[in-house]
């Protein structure tokens, strides 16, 4: 049986770790191996993390045929507005990528970033934490509590921003956080609201309280429902509102870019699948509230601003970015078909995604330490930095979906969900803006081997940073040979949502 | 009945929602935003003019209509005479505020902060006298508390306004503690917020006996308190000399003509309400009835008496307010039977030319300090023949002021006389005959200070000139109606269902205005010797050390009684502040990095330039390139641009839920 001890362990372990990094590293200092210590201290931290999660999936798995598990803090009447915890097929998956990536991305920085820098102990131990509050966020069961973990988690966000504390991380940070102060109200207006409504958060409870909601309340669940998907909206950066994003990755280090846009985007488009599959049903006998269309429009205007934008980009990193924004395009397709393959589909999408951006931005962030910015500056960059460079040739194919990549796996769930529910107009405005990336991302792989360079220095590769980059490069080879090895995972979590509502 | 039902809404809603947009339509032009507040308050007058004929020509009952909004509370509108009467005087006069800010706050900084918080506090005041329940009420009766604070404080950069701002807000949250008591007190009773649902409640459970009138009086009593601070009445009254570090245009609207008498209209709610049961009414009527009276009556014979010796020219009106408010709740006070006795009626109709000519005179002050860039009367004198137009409209003013026939305050402040002399009390009518004595000395004494004798030594060196025609306009209005407006009291008093004995001729030939007139002979000759036969008899004593000289300086000790429990509540937390010193370090850290990183952000704003095109795409590429690197300018730079977005992707997912299913 799943007990609340098991749930919080990840959390708490993390968040132990991050206390005690900056000891740690007031040692590693002092130490002549600076380098190995501090991979030991993240390889243990990571393993402890990594054990308490798959203790977590063990133990819910061996319970024969799992459903949703709601755990309360405070059990009895009370229940239904305390804080709790919801383990179920997707929470589980989104843990176990969340810790795998993290530790990825984490022993990348290792090597980035010199343990000497001051700050730099504070910079770990805000990415443990920002790891321990996504683990809080995805395994939240009610939209306060996972509202408290998101908090926590852009406010970290905000930190890894403006790491290096320069004109314009300070000004895309200022930026961030005045976009997701926004959120925030927008989002807990709309919570009061729904609270004022049906008397619950919890997303079982509030899931059934609104399927027999009064005619009368529907114009203020509206309202509620506008509030909470604009503010969730801001935080997933969906264009109209994804202005904050391109400029918070380029403003950002390298690790935080990588973390950011493989992690915490994730959790943005995880509460959009519980608040939108779970809670507010569109269709059927049960339907709530019918947001299919909507989501459709921003889809097609998120896939369309992003790869335009990035089209027109000079900076390869601002080009990645907005790259990030079309990615939410994609996501949103899968949740709008509202099909089990669409479910499938998105969950799969989001590991790739994120394993996609994270290798691109940690790739760039080394050709950028080089002082190669824009793309005339990745002019031969393919002789200079081989290794790195076949890494981000790996990443651009996958973003474009070339087949033995996870990139095409992935878009062919989404688009082949969006053919199921008939929203063929949508799958077809996915393919033509794949075409577009395609576009830009040949262009610059055109600059990087078919160009010379201006200049005829030679760089020496460094090879141990290129480790973490490979074991993302091959995950992306494999899972796209081998989809099975995640969608065995996924296959609960479709079981799981049969049971609540018939999916058609 | 359709208009009225979409207009009843509208009309606090739309300025409540205006006001978000001030700031959007300033990113564009200044001029635009000045004139969208006007629009909007046009608009809003426009709506409340159109609640007027329903209530005029209906029955004279309440109705109202109501959405539900949190379990148990809804948000709704409740119509009569006494809340339209009062959205209409708030219209109205927002109007005039915003055109005369056209003028008067030309060149200010932070006028975009200025129009918001104009429209915001005419929303929330309306929201306040139509709401038809408590918590509603109560939620606008802070909001316009915080316009208040908010428009003291304007120029934050000078310290003595925020202080000013800080005092007013403190002083009037004892008030609303009061309130919100009373409001909880009724909700226990009644297990309902609504008006409607109290005066249901206190009906069946007067026909049952089971009324329990002890609670009841309490639950008055905590009523008065929050009136008496929002009014600025005894003890209270204070905090609106201090108010006056704001804008003259916001002291005209928030502190003369509207938000002050918000307590006069809570007042006349409760006492609506009350009144439905007569055994209610008798138990108020030993202890809580006299003393409102009794507040009203001392606060407006106090407020008379530092009129005559403040030296600072808002001062004046300030402390005439006061007084005249002091009128106001006199008349409730006699206002025993509710809506059917004259007090209740005079003191509305009081307020409203009250509002006229306070607004009038706030106006005028606006235009010489704007004019001279000084609030001392002591410095100021001859305007006479520099600022003509304003020296008719002041001597219209004075003259309203001071209760001379026909003008519009000689009739309600008649009413109200009268109906505290019918309530027999021989020591409240004198009093309130002298203090309208003495309302005649102040007035002249300012007008004399102002407007008479020589050009003082300040005015020499400057060129003063006549206020510009945009603030002059809406005083001549308001000029206009003091004129006339004693003679709608007829009318008045048949759109708010009221029947009065006496006619408009009676006022003239009743009892009380010889002895008024007569009255005003003494003092009219004491003043016309002092400040125009340089007798110097009255300022000898004024300007000598005697106790009724620092009596009045200090305003009746009450500041200075404040003053001991506010520095003897400041010692004890000085100490607390001790033992949090380490802590306190860390906000003023924060907030220094937030300024710093603000200051660098400005710096190096606007770095991005784009350029290029690229040899792999063709022609027709290129062409799609450049049209969206247009684009791309835009986007990339301002903070304000992404909220913008926001915004209007915010309208998109509405109206894109609306479309798929309704309303």
């Amino acid at each position: 049986m799943v007990e609340i001890l098991d749930i919080s362990l990840p959390i708490i372990s993390l968040i132990i770790s991050a206390l005690l990094t900056i000891p740690v590293f007031k040692i590693v200092r002092k130490s002549s191996h600076k380098t190995a210590l501090t991979l030991g201290w993240f390889i243990v931290v990571f393993i402890i993390a990594g054990a308490t999660v798959a203790n977590l999936a063990l133990t819910y798995y061996s319970i024969a045929n799992p459903g949703l598990l709601n755990l309360t803090l405070n059990g009895g009447a009370s229940s239904i507005i305390s804080s709790s915890f919801l383990v179920d097929a997707i929470s589980i998956y989104m843990a176990i990528i969340i810790v795998a990536i993290s530790a990825v991305v984490v022993i990348y920085t290792v090597f980035f970033v010199n343990s000497n820098e001051r700050p730099s102990d504070r910079y770990f131990a805000i990415m443990l934490m920002l790891t321990a509050a996504l683990l809080g966020a995805v395994l939240s069961g009610d939209l306060l509590t996972f509202f408290i973990f998101w908090e926590a988690a852009t406010a970290a966000a905000a930190f890894l921003m403006m790491y290096r504390k320069n004109a314009f991380s300070l000004n895309a940070t200022l930026k961030y956080l005045v976009m997701v102060i926004i959120a925030s109200a927008f989002v807990l207006f709309g919570l009061s609201i729904v609270y004022g409504i049906t008397g619950t958060l919890n997303f079982i409870a509030l899931r059934d309280a609104l399927t027999t909601i009064a005619v009368s309340d529907k114009s203020l669940l509206i309202l509620a429902f506008v509030f909470i998907a604009a503010g969730y909206a801001i935080e997933a950066a969906i264009v109209p509102f994804h202005f904050w994003l391109p400029d918070a990755y380029t403003a950002a280090p390298a690790p935080s870019s990588a973390f950011l846009s493989a992690l915490v985007d994730q959790g943005s488009y995880y509460i959009l699948i519980r608040i939108l599959l779970y809670i507010v049903i569109p269709k059927g006998p049960n339907a709530t509230l019918d947001w299919t269309f909507m989501l459709a429009i921003l889809a097609a205007l998120t896939m369309i601003a992003g790869n335009i934008f990035a089209l027109i980009q000079n900076d390869v990193k601002r080009l990645i970015a907005y790259i990030c924004v079309a990615d939410v395009g994609y996501n949103l397709i899968a949740i709008t078909s509202y099909t089990s393959l669409g479910l499938i589909g998105n969950l799969y999408f989001f590991l790739i995604g994120g394993i996609t951006t994270a290798l691109a931005f940690m790739v760039v962030g080394i050709i950028n330490k080089h002082g190669f910015k824009t793309l005339e500056d990745f002019s031969g960059i393919g002789k200079k930095l081989p290794l790195a460079s076949l890494a981000l040739v790996i990443a651009g194919l996958s973003f474009i979906g070339v087949p033995p990549l996870g990139g095409f796996m992935a878009k062919y769930l989404v688009f082949t969900s969006a053919l199921q529910a008939n929203l063929s107009w949508l799958a077809v405005i996915g393919v033509l803006t794949s075409v577009l990336q395609a576009a830009y991302l040949f262009r610059l792989i055109h600059y990087m081997y078919a160009r010379k360079s201006k200049d005829a220095t030679v760089i020496k590769e460094s090879k141990r940073i290129l480790i973490p980059i490979f074991i993302l490069a091959a995950a992306l080879l494999v899972l796209g040979l081998f989809p099975q090895l995640v969608l065995n995972l996924l296959e609960p979590a479709t079981r799981q949502l049969q049971l609540i509502t018939p999916l058609p | 009945m359709i208009l009225e039902d979409v207009s009843s809404w509208l009309v606090w809603i739309l300025p409540l929602i205006a006001s978000l947009f001030v700031p959007l339509i300033a990113k564009y032009s200044a001029k635009a935003r000045n004139y969208f507040a006007v629009a909007i308050s046009v608009i809003t007058a426009g709506l409340a003019l159109s609640l007027v004929p329903g209530v005029f020509f209906g029955s004279g009952e309440a109705t109202s209509t109501s959405v539900a909004w949190i379990t148990g509370i809804s948000a709704g509108v409740f119509i009569d005479p006494l809340s339209v009467l009062f959205t209409t005087l708030v219209a109205f006069f927002g109007l005039i505020i915003a055109i005369y800010s056209l003028g008067y706050m030309k060149g200010e900084e932070g006028l975009t902060r200025y129009y918001f918080l104009l429209l915001l506090f005419i929303g929330s005041m309306i929201g306040l006298v139509i709401s038809d329940n408590l918590i509603q009420m109560f939620i606008f009766w802070e909001m316009v508390g915080l316009c208040s604070y908010a428009l003291i404080s304007f120029w934050y950069k000078r310290p003595e306004s925020v202080r000013a701002g800080t005092k007013v807000f403190i002083m009037t949250r004892i008030g609303d503690i009061a309130l919100l008591a009373a409001i909880g007190i009724l909700f226990t009773m009644f297990g309902t917020f609504s008006f409607h649902g109290i005066i249901n409640g206190i009906q069946t459970a007067a026909t049952a006996g089971t009324l329990d009138t002890g609670l009841l009086v309490i639950a008055a009593f905590l009523v008065l308190g929050g009136a008496i601070a929002k009014s600025a009445q005894l003890p209270l009254f204070t905090w609106l000399y201090s108010a006056m570090e704001a804008p003259t245009s916001v002291s005209a609207l928030l502190h003369a003509a509207t938000m002050v008498k918000a307590g006069i209209y809570l007042l006349a709610r409760f006492i609506l309400i009350f009144s439905v049961a007569p055994v209610l009414i008798a138990a108020l009527q030993p202890l809580w009835f006299p003393v409102v009276t009794w507040i009203g009556v001392l606060t407006a014979i106090i407020g008379a008496t530092l009129a005559l010796t403040t030296t600072d020219i808002k001062g004046v009106l300030a402390y005439s307010t006061i007084s005249q408010i002091g009128f106001m709740m006199a008349g409730l006070g006699t206002a025993v039977e509710g809506a059917a006795s004259i007090g209740w009626f005079a003191s509305l109709f009081h307020m409203i030319s009250h509002a006229f000519f306070e607004g009038l005179g706030f106006l005028l002050a606006g235009g010489i300090i704007h004019a001279i860039g000084t609030r001392d009367m002591r410095l100021m004198g001859g305007l006479k023949k520099t600022m003509p137009i304003s020296f008719i409209l002041m001597a219209i003013m004075i003259i309203t002021t001071s209760g001379l026939p026909p003008f519009a305050a000689f009739f309600s402040k008649g009413l109200i006389i009268t109906s505290v002399t019918d309530a027999g009390n021989l020591i409240q009518i004198i009093l309130l005959y002298a203090t309208t004595a003495i309302t005649f000395a102040y007035s002249v004494r300012m007008f004399s200070l102002v407007f008479m004798g020589k050009e003082s030594e300040h005015l020499k060196k400057q060129h003063v000139h006549e206020a510009p025609k945009v603030m002059l306009i809406p005083a001549m209005i308001l000029a206009g109606l003091c004129i006339v407006w004693g003679l709608a009291e007829p009318l008045v008093a048949s759109f708010m269902h009221v029947s009065l004995e006496t006619s408009l001729l009676g006022a003239f030939t009743n009892l009380e205005t010889p002895i008024f007139l007569s009255l005003l002979i003494p003092t009219g000759l004491i003043a016309y010797y002092s400040y125009y036969k340089n007798y110097q008899g009255v300022r000898n004593i004024a300007a000598g050390k005697n106790p009724l000289t620092t009596i009045l300086s200090h305003g009746y000790f009450f500041d200075d009684v404040y003053g001991g429990i506010a520095r003897g509540i400041s010692n004890v937390s000085d100490g607390v502040r001790r033992f949090e010193g380490m802590i306190s370090l860390f906000p003023q850290k924060f907030a220094s990095t937030i300024i710093h990183l603000a200051n660098e952000v400005h710096v190096y704003l606007d770095v991005y330039a784009d350029k290029s095109l690229d040899k792999l795409i063709n022609v027709l590429a290129n062409k799609t390139l450049t049209g969206v690197s247009k684009m791309k300018k835009a986007p990339s730079t301002s903070l304000r641009n992404y909220i913008a977005a926001a915004v209007l992707g915010f309208i998109l997912i509405a109206i894109l839920i609306i479309l798929t299913i309704g309303v």
